[in-house]
């Protein structure tokens, strides 16, 4: 894993005195788009699936179509801005699914040692032999299309990564001072772990769950690009990239650069929150 | 050594037994009747959920049809496509070369481009290194697919220098129809490929033996290939696995996007007409692929850098 820790190390170190510009920027992006996401069923300023075929590929700014239109003539922006409530929740789910399991895992395995530890990375070596995107795929296999069999199926995938980083933390942070001490002052090792060793390696997993959260908003939204996600009609920024493939070959890009750039923004930002929160532990 | 690469083709084998019987036994999990599961999607008759559980041995006991399974394609046979109603080896064959020379071009490209623009960034500190940390973050957070299409709109309903679709017919018009897919199956991993060469490499370029090694006079060429590129080689060896798994896996995306016929739209195409032997054997062939090579690397590992066959002895 030395691999994977000389990426995070090598990536250009914000300035953490200063709160920086684009750190904040990042956050209030972030922010608008959930914020977005949660309202958006009032506030879409058309139906999102009402077909309009007299305004077919509008480019934005037409007719009161401040984004354009699509092939079928829906209003970009609407649909845009219903798609970001799929595009926020199945990265969600998986964040929140394998987050948890990787702790409890990793917590188990590195707390435990022994042969318990053994057991569990061997798993964790196991798991790796999946790609996130091949096991979601599987899943869609057994258990149809939709949101939450690739996000479930992205969860376990995911599990590994977050369960090595944490046992490799327990481990570390176990061996030190203050850790032996509360041992020796009786406390539990479930009291000592949750009141002691987790909130000082909090940063670290929080960090790489963001870094998870990007990965499975790229992940999703390609499996609802191959039409193994989330259904038609419904708005989803990968599933309208895919139904806007067409259009862009005869040169009407505006259906598919939206969500495209949405996905990017998104990705670049949490992946930049990520790696501030970990430079400002790093550094104290 | 030997006891070594035994334990590692023992760890190998338990991978695959694992993995077979989860990729098998995963039917057997979901709710409902098997053959009903490989079935949906189909008008239903009685005699037709007969013949199915008759033709895939449904009714023998489990453990049975698992160990005929795994002696099938041990014996290169993956039973039957329930879509294409043909040997699902032998679809696979036809499809596999598309695929292959697919990984095979973006492969090239991940080595070459990123290593060299790595290696362009470590000994270039300053304005080159930071644009290309910053580029390198950018290219990575690109969802494949994006790149496919930008890639199709500049160059192929842009400029016209390259089609937008299909395999193309005979080697070099299939090289040719290949060019755009592999870069953008490339492209994401090449950016990773860059970053951990040139952080590899600029932690060799700061270590004392090529502090010494120009303190001798070693400049140069000289200094790049036989200090800092043997030294830095491991961390970005050891991506391989993943890249290649990653490269398989990935070009599912890639083949629906320039409408391709590999087994990436093959599997894309197998899952949404419900034909779970077909999704079955291009599963195992990718998790086959990704402990195989993870072994390959493993053993590259000591010959490139001596330093890691004491660590074996030791373990």
């Amino acid at each position: 894993m030395s691999a994977v820790g000389a990426i995070d190390a090598s990536y250009v170190r914000p300035d953490t005195r200063r709160r920086s510009p684009l750190y904040l920027s990042c956050l209030i992006f972030l922010g608008l788009v959930v914020l977005v996401a949660i309202v958006a069923p009032y506030v879409t300023p058309y139906d999102p699936n009402t077909v309009d075929l007299l305004a077919i590929n509008a480019p934005p700014g037409t007719a009161g179509h401040l984004l354009g239109t699509d092939q079928n003539g829906r209003d970009l922006l609407s649909r845009l801005m219903l798609g970001s409530r799929t595009a926020l929740l199945g990265p969600l789910i998986v964040t929140v699914v394998a987050s948890a399991l990787g702790i409890v895992a990793g917590a188990v395995a590195g707390s435990a040692g022994g042969w318990v530890d053994a057991v569990l990375s061997r798993i964790i070596d196991f798991l790796f032999a999946f790609p996130g995107l091949l096991l979601a795929v599987f899943a869609v296999a057994l258990f149809g299309p939709g949101l939450l069999a690739p996000a479930l199926a992205l969860s376990i995938a995911y599990t590994p990564l977050g369960a090595r980083l944490v046992r490799t933390l327990v481990i570390r942070e176990s061996s030190k001072d203050y850790v032996r001490a509360t041992r020796i002052l009786g406390f539990s090792g479930t009291v000592t772990f949750g009141r002691h060793v987790l909130p000082n390696i909090a940063p670290v997993i929080l960090s790489q769950s963001l870094l998870g959260f990007a990965y499975a908003v790229v992940d999703l939204a390609a499996i609802s690009y191959l039409g193994l996600g989330i259904q038609p009609p419904s708005a989803d920024w990968g599933l309208m990239i895919s139904e806007g493939q067409s259009s862009v070959i005869s040169g009407a890009i505006w259906p598919v650069f939206w969500p495209a750039l949405m996905i990017v923004l998104v990705v670049a930002c949490v992946n930049y929150v990520g790696e501030h929160i970990v430079d400002r532990f790093e550094r104290g | 050594m030997l006891r070594y690469l035994l334990g590692r083709i023992a760890g190998l084998v338990a991978t695959l037994v694992v993995a077979s019987f989860i990729v098998f036994g995963a039917l057997y999990l979901v709710p409902g009747d098997p053959a009903s599961n490989l079935l949906s999607g189909m008008k239903v008759t009685p005699e037709l959920v007969a013949s199915v559980r008759e033709q895939y041995h449904l009714n023998d006991p489990f453990f049975v049809r698992y160990w005929d399974w795994v002696m099938g394609l041990l014996h290169g046979d993956f039973g039957q496509s329930l879509h294409f109603r043909q040997d699902v080896a032998g679809l696979i064959l036809s499809r596999l070369p598309t695929t292959m020379l697919l990984v095979l071009m973006a492969g090239l490209l991940i080595v070459i481009g990123g290593l060299a623009v790595g290696a362009f960034a470590a000994f270039r500190p300053g304005i080159v290194d930071r644009l290309t940390l910053s580029s390198t973050a950018i290219v990575a957070a690109i969802p494949m697919f994006v790149s496919a299409l930008v890639l199709i709109y500049a160059f192929s309903s842009g400029l016209g220098w390259f089609p937008a679709f299909g395999n193309g017919s005979g080697f070099w018009d299939r090289v040719y129809h290949l060019i755009l897919p592999a870069i953008a199956l490339a492209i994401a991993y090449m950016a990773l490929v860059a970053r951990v060469t040139r952080s590899s490499m600029r932690a060799e370029l700061r270590s004392e033996h090529v502090f010494v090694a120009r303190g001798r006079g070693i400049t140069g060429e000289r200094l790049f290939f036989r200090h800092v590129l043997r030294n830095a080689l491991p961390p970005v060896f050891t991506l391989a696995g993943v890249v290649v798994a990653g490269l398989l896996v990935s070009s599912q995306i890639v083949e629906v996007a320039f409408g391709l016929s590999g087994i990436g739209s093959l599997l894309v195409q197998s899952v949404q007409t419900d034909d779970f032997p077909v999704v079955q054997a291009i599963t195992m062939i990718v998790v086959f692929a990704f402990v195989i090579t993870n072994l390959v690397i493993d053993l590259l590992l000591p010959l490139v850098d001596p330093r890691m066959r004491r660590k074996e002895v030791t373990r």
